[in-house]
């Protein structure tokens, strides 16, 4: 799943490991996430969204659509 | 958002797992050089068992070097730099004892009977084995989400390895077509398929994308 994490992150001047530190995951987490490795749990993209304050769904983007 | 890797830290990388690579076949090779008569190298389970024991050995010994010395660690493991190593201690530290721990084991066994006494390698065996089961559980709820992940899907990957490997030999040996695997063959079987699991997953969520 794509996402915006790290433009969030860069726009604040964070590094991965001060993301880390303020959610409470390692900095590999990060790494992996904004590298689409990883699609984090729900709590913690929450969290994330919460930090960043903005919607979740504008920082995972999903292109799924619902059928007719 | 995907990451552009840049030639140096490919080059970096490359130069780590050679350096790697050329580490473990000296340590191989001084092994069987000065363990002469204490392996029998005739016996191929013997020899697969002290090999995987000495690559468990090394990589073990590669990363506590790395977290107890970050500035030289984040030279040959693959981090961002040395606070990484920092903050990871306790992750990377049982890691590393974990991968100690099983190398001796096999190690152990593999000198056995020549190199070694019995009561000798049974009592090295009982505390590789509680040591193991104890950093299991010292472990859990000590790591975040993205480690258990990779935690889980490595187990789940080397059981199914382990299954259709071993159970493609079982009925293969119960039908006559092959010898059963002697019992350090099956300890080895494990521990290389727990091992090549455990690469193959933290190599598919990127952590061996140079940093």
């Amino acid at each position: 799943m794509e996402n915006r994490v790290k433009v969030h992150r860069e726009e604040r001047g964070w590094s991965q490991g001060e993301l880390g530190r303020r959610l409470g995951v390692s900095r590999q987490t990060i790494n992996a996430v904004e590298t689409d490795k990883y699609d984090p749990s729900l709590p913690l993209a929450l969290r994330m969204a919460k930090l960043f304050a903005v919607p979740v769904d504008q920082l995972f983007i999903d292109g799924w659509e619902p059928g007719e | 958002m995907t990451e552009v890797v840049d030639g140096r830290k490919t080059r970096k990388l490359v130069l780590q797992a050679a350096f790697g690579a050329l580490v473990g076949a000296a340590a191989t090779y001084l092994f069987f050089e000065l363990g002469e008569g204490a392996v029998d190298l005739d016996d191929p389970v013997r020899v697969a068992a002290a090999a995987s024991g000495i690559v468990y050995a090394l990589i073990g010994l590669f990363v506590a070097v790395g977290a107890l010395v970050p500035g030289a660690g984040a030279k040959f493991l693959n981090v961002e730099d040395a606070d990484e190593l920092i903050e990871e201690r306790a992750k990377i530290g049982p890691g590393a004892l974990g991968c100690l721990l099983m190398g001796t084991l096999l190690i152990v066994l593999a000198l056995m009977p020549g190199g070694l006494s019995r009561d000798v390698a049974a009592g090295v065996t009982a505390v590789c084995f509680a040591g193991l089961a104890a950093l299991h559980f010292w472990t859990r709820g000590r790591v975040d989400e993205f480690n258990q992940s990779l935690s889980k899907e490595a187990s789940a990957l080397a059981m199914h390895m382990s299954l259709v490997f071993l159970s493609s030999w079982a009925a293969l040996a119960h039908l006559g077509y092959l010898e059963w695997i002697a019992p350090l063959g099956l300890l080895t079987a494990f521990a290389v398929l727990e091992l090549g699991a455990i690469f193959w997953v933290v190599g598919k969520r990127g952590l061996l994308v140079p940093r």
